[in-house]
C-alpha cells in the first residue's frame, strides 16, 4: 500500500464521490459527514507520507534520485510518424519541494471540511465540487509530469468557479468570472509553454526502450540514460526514434532537449526581441505570478476573496495561491534556469513591489476581508522574493512562507468568518471593544494577527526571516536581488505590523459599540466549539512550527540545494552558451 | 534535531534555564487555569518567580566566585547551510547573570506588590500570566548567546510589553499607547532586522563567540550593522528620536511601569549593546553618545512641567537612559551598566511608591463614592496631592531616598554610578578633543552636569507637589476634611518598597560610598571590558554642587506655587513639551499622514487596475459584438445572398421545363439557330 499511497491520496476525494452522488437529496445531512471522513482520512494519509519521507530509509527513484515513492505508467501513447512518438505518462512522486505541500493542502481541507458546516444552499452540488477540487489540488501539487500537472491545475479552475459564483456573496458573479478569466489568461501562456516543450523534450528513458537498449522500462538505467542523452546531443537517434515527453524531471537537464528544437539552448528563434528561451521564461513566470498573485496581477484576489464563502476562502488563500509558488519551483525555475539568472531582479523587484505596496493597500482598506486578502498578497511577496533571492536559506524560507501563510492566512479568514456569520458584515470602523463581549475571539484573533505581522515562535516570523536572510545574501553574493530592494523588503514588516495593530485596536478593544446599521438576531455569541476545534489546531501548528521550524524546513533542504544547483550550474551555462552564440 | 554541539556544561546553565522557564510555565498554567485557581493564581505566579529569583541568586554567586558556563543546541539543520549557523545558544558569564538576577529580583517584587495593587481590578486572572510571560522574554533573552534568538526573545518582550501596557483594554488612550509602544519598537526591530541580515551574509553566523572573528575587516557594512542595532537600542530604550512611545505607555498598570519602564525592557538595549560592544565601531559609539546626550536633555527639561506623577518618573528614565547610553558611547560599558543596575532599584521604587500613592487616591475616590459624593478626579494628577507625608509616611521616606539616589546625592546608589558615567563622558571628551583638536566633544559632558541640575529639580518638585505643603484634594472637596485618618499600608506593598529603598543606598554596592571605582560591580566587570575608571574628582564636585543648586533653586521655586486655578495652563512652553518638543507632531506629519495619503493612493492604483482590466474585458465583449454581427450580417449575408441568388437562378432554370412540347419546340429551333450561326461564323 505504501507504495501507491500517493496515488490513494488524490484519488480518495473521488471514491468519496460516489456515495455523495448516489445517496437522495432527502438525506442530504449525511454529505459533510461524507466529505469530512475523505478529508480526516487524507490528514491522515498526508501526514503519514510527510513522516515516511522525513525519515531517512524511504527508497528513491531509481533514475530520478531525488523522488519518492514513484509512479508511473503510460497512460497516452501516440505513434506521430516523423515527429516521434508522443507520450504522457502518469508520473507523480514526492520530493521536498511538494511534500510540504500535500500536508499543507490536507490539513486546510479538512478545516475547510469542518468550516463547511455553516453552507445550507445546493449541498450536495457543493460538497460534490469540493471534493472535486480536492482531487484536483493534490493531484496538482504530485505531478511530475506537465500535461498531468497542466491538467489538474486547469481543472480547479471549475470547482472553483462555481464554488465562488453559486455560494459568494452578492457580487458573485463579477468575483467569480474575474478569477476566472484572470486565472485562464495565466494558463493560456503556461500552455503554449507546455506544447514547446512537448516538441523540445525526449524521455531517456522510453526512448532507450524504444532503441531497444531496455527490455522495459523497470529495467532502464542510469547508463542507458546517459547513453541515449549522449546520442541525443550528436543527433544519432533517428528523429521518429524519439519519445517525447512531458516529464518535468526530464525537461530540468538540457541534455534531454532535441537539437534543433524550439527551445534547445542553440535555438536561434526569437520572440518580440527575446530569445524563444527567455520568452517562455516570462510566460510561464507571468501564467504562475497571476496564481500567486504578485501585484501588478492581483486583483482578482481581493474580490474573490470577499464575495467568497467562508471555507472557499480558506482554501483559496489555504492552497491555491501556493500553487502559484509551487509552480515556480518546480517548473520555471529549473525548466529555465537561465530566465532566474537574466532577469532575477527583475522578479524581485515584483517580490518587494508586491510586499510594500500591497501592504500599503491593506492599510487603506475598510472591509475586514478585503484587508487579510492584501495581508495575503503582501505574505506572498515574501514567498516571490525568497524564491528570487536563488539562496537556500531564501528558498527554503519561501517554501516554509508559504506553509506558514497557508495555516495563518486559513485561520484569518475562518477570524473573519466567526464575525461575518455573527452579523453578515466586514466594516471595521463598524465594530469597536469587540474584546468585551467576545474575549476568547479576540484572544484567537490577537494571536493569528500577531503570527502574521512576524512575530518570533510563530511560523510567519521564520519565513519572512528566511526570505529576508536569503535576500541580502543574495545581494552580497549571486546579485539577483540589489541591495535597495532587499532593505526595501524590510519595510514590509513594519507596515504589517502597522495595520495589524490598527485592525486590532478599532474593532476590539476600547469599548463595546456597532454600528447602527448592522443587524443580528442573537446576542454576540462567543466561538462554539465547532468554531474552536478549527481555529486551535491551526494556532497550535502556528506556534510549533515556530519553535521547531526544522520539523519543516529539513526535510525540504536537500530538494532545495539540488534546485539551487541546477540554478546556477546550467543557469549560468545555458546563459554563457546563449550569450557566445547570439550576443543577446 | 537539539543534539549538542558544544557542552561546557555547568549546573548553573541548567539554573538559569530553569529559571527562565519557571515563568513560562506559570504563565501557560494561570492562562488556561487561572479562573480556577483561588485568588486566580496570584501566589502560584508569585512564588514560581520566587524560586526564579532564588535559582538566579545562585547563579549569581557562582559566577561571582568565577564560575562560567555555556550550552549550544542545533536548532535548524539545513543541507546546503553551514552546520551551527542556527542554533540556540545559552551563556551564563557576569553580564548574564547580574541581568537575571535583576530582572528576577524586580519582577518578585513587582508580582507581590501587585497581589495588592491590582486586587480586584477588572481582568486580574489576565495580569499575571502577562507578567510571567514578560519576565519570560526577559529572561530569555539576557540568557542568549545567539544574536537571532536574542532578537526573538527581543521582539517577544515587545509583544508582552503590548500586552501590559494595553492591559486596561476597554481605555482607548491605554490601547493606543501600547499601539504606539510596539510600532516605535518596531521601527527600531527594522534595524535590528537589517544588522541580522548584514551579519548573517558576511559572518554566517549569529553566535556572539563567533562573531569577533568575522567582522575583522572594518568595511561599511561592520558600521552599518552597528548603526541596525543601535537604532533597535534606540527604539527599545527610548532614546532620541523614538522616545515618545514611553511616556503614553504610563497609560499602563503602575506595578508595570515599575517592572518594564524601569528596570527591565528599556534596559534590554543598554545590555545589548553592553553585548555586542565589540561590534561597535568608532564611529557608531559617537553616534551612540551623541544620541544618549541629545536624548538625557531633551527629556530631562519636559519632566519639569508634567503633572502626572507617572510621566515626572517617565521623562526621568528617559533621561537616565540617556545616561547609560553615554556610558556606552564613551567606551565604558561598566559604567553604563552600573547605573542601569542601580537604576533598576531606585527607578522601581520611586514607580512602585507613585504607585502607592495613585493607590492612596484611589481609595479616596472609592470612599467618596461609598459615601455618595461622586467625584471623577484623575488620581495621578499631582496638582491635586500635596502633604502627603503625614498620610503615607513610608511612602515619603522610600520616595525621598529614591530620589535623591536619581538625583546622585552622595551615600546613594545613584551617585556612584552617575559620576562613573560622567567620569567616563568626561574621560572620552578630553581624548577625543586632544586627537582631533576639537573642543565639540566637551558638549556630550556639558549635556549631563546640565542634565544632572534638571534632574534635582524636577525631582524636588515632584516631591514638592506630592508630599508637602497642603493636600490640595480637600480643599476642592472640603468633605474630605472630616476623613483625616492614618493610611495602613499592606505589607505586600511596604515590603517592596522597604527592598527597594534599601538597595538604593550606595552601601551594598561600595564599601567606600564616596567612590565609584571601588564597587565591587565596577571592578568586576572591569576585567570584562577593562576601560579606564580613573575619574577626575572635580567632575564629582561639580555634579554634586550642581545637584544640591538643584535642589535649593528648586525649594525655592516650588514652595509655595499655586497649582490650581481656574485659569486652565496654557502656554507655548508647555505646548512644546506636550507634543515632545514637537516630535509627536513631527511624526504625525512626516509619517502617518503621508502614509495613509499613500495607502489611500494605492487602494485608487489598484481601483485604476481593476477599471484597466474591466476596460479590456468589457472592450474584448464589444469586439466580440462587433465580429458577431460581422458574422450575421456580412459572412451570413454574403452566405445568404449565394442561396438568395442559388435560389433565383435554379427558378429561372426550373421555368425551363415546363413540360409543354412547344415551349420545348421553341428552345430547340432556337439553339440550332444559334449552333448554326457559331458553325458558320467558325467557318469563316
Amino acid at each position: 500500500m505504501t507504495e501507491k499511497v500517493l496515488s490513494i491520496l488524490i484519488f480518495l476525494p473521488l471514491v468519496g464521490l460516489i456515495p455523495l452522488l448516489v445517496l437522495p437529496k432527502s438525506r442530504s445531512g449525511i454529505y459533510k459527514y461524507i466529505n469530512l471522513a475523505v478529508c480526516l482520512l487524507q490528514t491522515i494519509l498526508a501526514v503519514f507520507v510527510f513522516c515516511l519521507y522525513s525519515k531517512p530509509g524511504l527508497v528513491t527513484d531509481p533514475i530520478y534520485g531525488l523522488f519518492k515513492l514513484t509512479e508511473r505508467l503510460n497512460w497516452i501513447t501516440i505513434d506521430l510518424g516523423n515527429i516521434g512518438r508522443l507520450s504522457i505518462n502518469y508520473f507523480i512522486g514526492l520530493d521536498g519541494l511538494n511534500v510540504t505541500m500535500v500536508l499543507l493542502s490536507a490539513i486546510v481541507m479538512l478545516i475547510a471540511a469542518i468550516s463547511s458546516w455553516s453552507v445550507e444552499k445546493h449541498l450536495k452540488g457543493y460538497y460534490a465540487l469540493l471534493l472535486i477540487l480536492n482531487t484536483s489540488v493534490l493531484g496538482c501539487f504530485l505531478s511530475l509530469d506537465l500535461f498531468l500537472f497542466f491538467l489538474f491545475f486547469e481543472f480547479m479552475l471549475l470547482p472553483m468557479y462555481f464554488l465562488i459564483g453559486i455560494w459568494g456573496g452578492p457580487r458573485r458573479e463579477y468575483a467569480s468570472i474575474k478569477f476566472f478569466l484572470y486565472t485562464l489568461a495565466g494558463s493560456l501562456l503556461i500552455l503554449a509553454v507546455i506544447i514547446g516543450l512537448y516538441f523540445s523534450v525526449a524521455d531517456p528513458v522510453e526512448t532507450s526502450v524504444r532503441l531497444g537498449l531496455a527490455e522495459n522500462i523497470e529495467a532502464v538505467t542510469v547508463n542507458d540514460v546517459s547513453n541515449v542523452q549522449g546520442m541525443l546531443q550528436s543527433k544519432q537517434i533517428p528523429k521518429r526514434a524519439i519519445v517525447h515527453s512531458f516529464n518535468i524531471p526530464d525537461m530540468t537537464s538540457p541534455k534531454n532537449f532535441i537539437p534543433g528544437s524550439v527551445f534547445h539552448v542553440f535555438t536561434k528563434i526569437n520572440f518580440m526581441g527575446l530569445p524563444i528561451r527567455m520568452a517562455a521564461f516570462l510566460a510561464l513566470l507571468l501564467g504562475f505570478l497571476i496564481k500567486l498573485p504578485a501585484v501588478p496581477f492581483h486583483t482578482w484576489l481581493p474580490d474573490a476573496h470577499v464575495e467568497a464563502p467562508t471555507p472557499v476562502s480558506v482554501i483559496l488563500a489555504g492552497i491555491l495561491l501556493k500553487i502559484g509558488g509551487y509552480g515556480l519551483i518546480r517548473t520555471v525555475l529549473p525548466v529555465f534556469p537561465e530566465g532566474m539568472v537574466y532577469f532575477g531582479s527583475f522578479i524581485s523587484f515584483l517580490a518587494v513591489l508586491s510586499i510594500v505596496y500591497a501592504a500599503m493597500n491593506a492599510l487603506g482598506m475598510k472591509d475586514l476581508k478585503k484587508m487579510i486578502a492584501y495581508s495575503s498578497v503582501s505574505h506572498m511577496g515574501f514567498v516571490l522574493l525568497g524564491i528570487a533571492s536563488g539562496t537556500p536559506e531564501g528558498i527554503n524560507g519561501a517554501i516554509f512562507q508559504m506553509f506558514s501563510h497557508g495555516i495563518l492566512s486559513s485561520g484569518l479568514f475562518l477570524a473573519a468568518g466567526v464575525l461575518y456569520d455573527r452579523t453578515h458584515d466586514r466594516g471595521i470602523e463598524n465594530y469597536r471593544g469587540l474584546a468585551s463581549k467576545m474575549p476568547v475571539y479576540t484572544i484567537a484573533v490577537t494571536i493569528l494577527f500577531f503570527a502574521s505581522l512576524g512575530l518570533p515562535v510563530f511560523s510567519g516570523f521564520i519565513g519572512e526571516l528566511f526570505s529576508l536572510l536569503g535576500a541580502f545574501h543574495s545581494s552580497t553574493t549571486n546579485g539577483l536581488v540589489p541591495y535597495w530592494m532587499s532593505i526595501t523588503a524590510v519595510l514590509g514588516i513594519l507596515i504589517g505590523a502597522t495595520y495589524f495593530l490598527w485592525t486590532l485596536q478599532r474593532m476590539f478593544f476600547g469599548k463595546f459599540w456597532i454600528s447602527k446599521n448592522i443587524t443580528f438576531n442573537n446576542k454576540f455569541n462567543d466561538l462554539n466549539s465547532r468554531e474552536m476545534i478549527m481555529l486551535v489546531p491551526l494556532i497550535i501548528i502556528t506556534l510549533v512550527l515556530g519553535v521547531f521550524p526544522g520539523i519543516l524546513l529539513e526535510p525540504v533542504s536537500d530538494s532545495v540545494e539540488v534546485l539551487i544547483g541546477q540554478i546556477f550550474s546550467s543557469g549560468l551555462d545555458n546563459l554563457k552558451t546563449m550569450q557566445n552564440f547570439r550576443s543577446l | 534535531m537539539n543534539s549538542y554541539l558544544i557542552t561546557d556544561l555547568d549546573n548553573l546553565v541548567y539554573f538559569s534555564l530553569i529559571a527562565a522557564l519557571l515563568p513560562l510555565s506559570a504563565f501557560f498554567i494561570l492562562f488556561f487555569f487561572g479562573k480556577k485557581l483561588p485568588r486566580k493564581g496570584d501566589w502560584l505566579a508569585t512564588l514560581l518567580i520566587g524560586l526564579s529569583f532564588i535559582l538566579s541568586l545562585l547563579v549569581f554567586f557562582s559566577v561571582w566566585e568565577g564560575r562560567a558556563g555555556s550550552m549550544t543546541f542545533q536548532w535548524i539543520a539545513l543541507s546546503g547551510i553551514p552546520e551551527n549557523a542556527f542554533s540556540i545558544s545559552v551563556s551564563i558569564d557576569k553580564l548574564s547573570s547580574f541581568m537575571i538576577l535583576t530582572v528576577c529580583l524586580i519582577s518578585l517584587l513587582v508580582h507581590l506588590y501587585s497581589m495588592e495593587y491590582m486586587k480586584g481590578k477588572l481582568n486580574y486572572t489576565r495580569y499575571f500570566p502577562y507578567l510571567s510571560i514578560f519576565t519570560f522574554a526577559m529572561l530569555g533573552l539576557v540568557i542568549s548567546d545567539n544574536l537571532l534568538i536574542t532578537f526573538m526573545f527581543w521582539e517577544l518582550v515587545g509583544f508582552t510589553s503590548y500586552l501590559l501596557i494595553g492591559f486596561w483594554f476597554t481605555k482607548e488612550e491605554a490601547v493606543k499607547a501600547s499601539k504606539k509602544a510596539f510600532l516605535f519598537n518596531r521601527i527600531g526591530d527594522l534595524g535590528f532586522l537589517l544588522a541580522l541580515m548584514i551579519i548573517w551574509s558576511f559572518a554566517g553566523t549569529f553566535e556572539f563567540q563567533y562573531l569577533g572573528d568575522s567582522f575583522e575587516d572594518q568595511s561599511i557594512w561592520f558600521t552599518l550593522a552597528g548603526l541596525g542595532l543601535v537604532l533597535a537600542c534606540i527604539g527599545k530604550s527610548a532614546q532620541f528620536p523614538l522616545y515618545v512611545w514611553l511616556p503614553d505607555a504610563m497609560e499602563g498598570p503602575t506595578p508595570v511601569s515599575a517592572l518594564i519602564h524601569a528596570a527591565t525592557m528599556v534596559a534590554a538595549g543598554i545590555f545589548l549593546l553592553a553585548k555586542v560592544f565589540f561590534l561597535l565601531s568608532e564611529d557608531v559609539l559617537t553616534t551612540i553618545a551623541t544620541i544618549g546626550a541629545i536624548t538625557m536633555l531633551m527629556s530631562a527639561i519636559p519632566a519639569l512641567f508634567q503633572n502626572d506623577i507617572k510621566k515626572v518618573l517617565a521623562y526621568s528614565t528617559i533621561s537616565q537612559l540617556g545616561y547609560m547610553f553615554v556610558g556606552i558611547g564613551a567606551g565604558v560599558p561598566e559604567a553604563a551598566l552600573f547605573h542601569l543596575f542601580t537604576h533598576a532599584f531606585f527607578k522601581a521604587g520611586l514607580f512602585l511608591s507613585a504607585g502607592a500613592v495613585i493607590h492612596y487616591m484611589h481609595e479616596i475616590k472609592h470612599v467618596l463614592f461609598h459615601e455618595g459624593v461622586y467625584n471623577d478626579f484623575d488620581a495621578q494628577d499631582m496638582r491635586l496631592m500635596g502633604g502627603l507625608r503625614k498620610r503615607v509616611p513610608l511612602v515619603f521616606i522610600v520616595f525621598i531616598v529614591c530620589s535623591s539616589s536619581l538625583v546622585g546625592l552622595p551615600l546613594l546608589s545613584g551617585f556612584l554610578s552617575k559620576e562613573a558615567v560622567i567620569g567616563a563622558a568626561f574621560n572620552w571628551a578630553d581624548s577625543y578633543s586632544n586627537t582631533n583638536n576639537s573642543f565639540v566633544y566637551y558638549l556630550i559632558p556639558l549635556s549631563c552636569f546640565v542634565t544632572a541640575f534638571f534632574t534635582a529639580l524636577y525631582m524636588i518638585r515632584q516631591l514638592m507637589m506630592v508630599f508637602f505643603g497642603d493636600f490640595r484634594l480637600e480643599n476642592l472637596i472640603p468633605y474630605l476634611n472630616a476623613k483625616h485618618e492614618h493610611h495602613h499600608q499592606s505589607l505586600l506593598i511596604s515590603l517592596p518598597l522597604v527592598v527597594l529603598c534599601v538597595l538604593s543606598f550606595a552601601l551594598p554596592f561600595s564599601l567606600n560610598p564616596f567612590s565609584p571605582q571601588s564597587s565591587w560591580f565596577l571592578k568586576e566587570f572591569n576585567q570584562l571590558f577593562e576601560s579606564n575608571l580613573e575619574f577626575a574628582h572635580w567632575v564629582t564636585y561639580t555634579t554634586v554642587l550642581l545637584a544640591l543648586a538643584g535642589i535649593v533653586l528648586g525649594i525655592f521655586t516650588y514652595r509655595n506655587k499655586v497649582y490650581i486655578s481656574d485659569k486652565a495652563e496654557k502656554s507655548d512652553v508647555l505646548e512644546l513639551f506636550g507634543h515632545n518638543w514637537y516630535l509627536e507632531k513631527f511624526y504625525y506629519k512626516a509619517m502617518v499622514l503621508p502614509g495613509f495619503r499613500l495607502a489611500f493612493y494605492t487602494t485608487k492604483i489598484d481601483y485604476l487596475i481593476d477599471r484597466l482590466i474591466e476596460g479590456t474585458a468589457i472592450a474584448y465583449v464589444v469586439l466580440s459584438h462587433i465580429v458577431a454581427w460581422f458574422d450575421k450580417n456580412i459572412i451570413d449575408g454574403i452566405v445568404r445572398l449565394m442561396a438568395t441568388l442559388a435560389v433565383f437562378i435554379s427558378g429561372f432554370f426550373k421555368n425551363l421545363q415546363s413540360g409543354k412540347v412547344q415551349q420545348y419546340f421553341v428552345y430547340t429551333l432556337a439553339t440550332v439557330m444559334i449552333l448554326i450561326y457559331i458553325f458558320f461564323n467558325w467557318m469563316k
